[in-house]
């Protein structure tokens, strides 16, 4: 019985074990190059060289623009915090809504109560207190008229 | 949701010796024409102000603690590492612990939000945030949960307001930026003027801050993951866990020009932070004023926040209940990797299980 033709040679088997081989020395050179000052130093450079050259840009495409009446993206930012503030107003308006909305139920639960209170069956009404001390003073009692 | 499936199946199981079909297939990744959903956890949105959204995940099983958890991730990236893939997903934990989780998204700055400040992000929209979870009906009481930046932004709320702060949780999260390692030497002030580039660039692109975390290690991160994908690719591996991450990490959004230049300047030259020199909306950030539990987890193998930035927040805080965590992981595998399910997360639950209300058992629905 024929055991067939051998599998086929992984061509990247090789490219494997080479980078396995040099995977670590290779990490820790390029660990040590980048903490060092001069890599902070040089790429710090580059950078400021790279924010400087997009600022120009920028400027010059402001100005393009402006020159053809186009709207900038600082025009449609200022319309976009336009939005964002009316958003926050009406986020306001909401806590205030939700705030009201609780003291008026507490204020309905309260009102609840009382006229729970003023509905329950009591004994004879007490004088007002103005009448109660005029009847201790003339030492006979309200109440008994 | 993140990302879409092509309609082609990530893993197309043992392959063979490579051939021209793999080797395209495998250009196609590398090229992010290959793409899988990511973030499905279905989540409704709660609330939102300017590009901040909060959201609040559906449960998938009992609500077993009546303590929410807020979640509060940076402003580099996209939060859905937080919820990557279905079988790797933090969110997706602690929902099936039971938890009810919300979480804050900063969203993608435009050339409007070049303005936006931290004071604005941290003073304004996270306590508006916390507002709107307990009008959403999550209770007076949470747990903050951040990550990286988010940790140290969930950090000065919890300094600047403290009440209904129950429990807070940062995972790798600089504090003390005098120990940034290489990213002290790269943003020295004699090399990066944060100022300059802000004003030129308005918000700086998340491709540059991606560049400067792959430039922290640069024969791993670039060649190692090329080399990785091909190892995987060449034995017939599912590609869909590293599929995931590549889109993630190449999914970088603006940092905010006003927002970089403060985060620059004041915490990583100057090291306000822990010097009490911040202040938010007028009110000096006194981490002394932070007495909740609190667990600060770290990384080993984190080069992006060494555990030399997260210790010392230990003695500033004066939460009588205070842990430091460190496992053996890096800064995004510790959260995301493939053992993050059996490390991390667990602690995280087990820590917050003995510190969180427990549902009242009529409440536990799903």
């Amino acid at each position: 019985m024929s055991a067939g033709p051998p599998p086929p040679e992984d061509p990247l088997r090789g490219m494997r074990e080479a980078y396995e081989q040099v995977f670590q020395g290779w990490s820790k050179a390029m660990e040590r190059v980048v903490a060092g000052d001069e890599f902070a130093a040089a790429s710090g450079e580059l950078l400021k060289r790279y924010v400087e050259m997009h600022e120009s840009l920028r400027t010059a495409s402001i100005g393009a623009a402006e020159s053809l009446h186009l709207p900038t993206a600082d025009d449609l930012a200022r319309l976009a915090e336009l939005v964002i503030n009316v958003e926050r107003k009406i986020d306001e308006v909401s806590d205030e809504a939700h705030a009201i909305a609780a003291r008026l139920a507490a204020i309905e639960t309260t009102l609840a109560t009382l006229a729970r209170r003023l509905e329950r069956p009591t004994g004879p009404a007490k004088p007002p207190p103005a009448k109660r001390d005029a009847a201790r003073r003339r030492g006979t009692s309200a109440a008994g008229g | 949701m993140n990302g879409s499936a092509d309609g082609e199946a990530p893993g197309t199981g043992p392959v063979g010796p490579p051939g021209p079909a793999v080797i395209e297939r495998g250009l196609r990744m590398l090229a992010g024409a290959v793409r899988v959903p990511t973030g499905t956890s279905p989540k409704d949105v709660v609330w939102t102000r300017n590009k901040t959204t909060l959201y609040r995940y559906r449960p998938v099983a009992p609500r077993a603690h009546a303590t929410p958890v807020l979640l509060v991730y940076a402003l580099i990236n996209k939060p859905y590492i937080l919820d990557l893939r279905p079988e790797n997903s933090f969110v997706g934990h602690l929902l099936r612990e039971g938890y009810d989780v919300f979480l804050l998204d900063w969203g993608t700055p435009g050339w409007e939000d070049r303005h936006t400040t931290l004071d604005e992000l941290v003073g304004e929209h996270l306590p508006k945030a916390v507002q709107r979870m307990r009008r959403a009906g999550a209770g007076d009481e949470y747990t903050l949960f951040g990550y990286c930046m988010g940790g140290t932004m969930a950090l000065m709320h919890a300094a600047v307001r403290p009440e209904g702060l129950r429990n807070l949780v940062v995972l790798t999260t600089p504090v003390d930026f005098s120990q940034a390692g290489v990213l002290s030497v790269w943003t020295d002030p004699r090399h990066l003027d944060a100022e300059l580039v802000a004003r030129a660039l308005g918000n700086v692109p998340g491709s540059l801050i991606d560049l400067g975390n792959k430039m922290l290690r640069p024969v791993t991160n670039v060649v190692g993951a090329q080399a990785t994908m091909w190892e995987r690719l060449l034995s017939g591996r599912d590609m869909t866990s590293w599929l995931a991450m590549n889109q993630w990490v190449n999914d970088g959004v603006p940092f905010a020009g006003a927002a970089f230049a403060q985060w620059i300047r004041h915490f990583y030259q100057e090291n306000r932070l822990v010097r009490g020199e911040i202040s938010i909306g007028g009110v000096p950030v006194d981490l002394s004023r932070i007495s909740a539990p609190l667990l600060a987890i770290g990384g080993t193998r984190d080069h992006i926040v060494p555990p030399a930035m997260i210790r010392p927040l230990l003695d500033l805080v004066s939460s009588a209940d205070r842990q430091y965590l460190e496992l053996p992981a890096g800064h995004v595998g510790l959260l995301a990797g493939t053992g993050a399910r059996e490390s991390l997360w667990p602690r995280v639950t087990a820590w917050l299980g003995e510190r969180s209300d427990e549902t009242p058992p009529q409440s536990r629905k799903v």
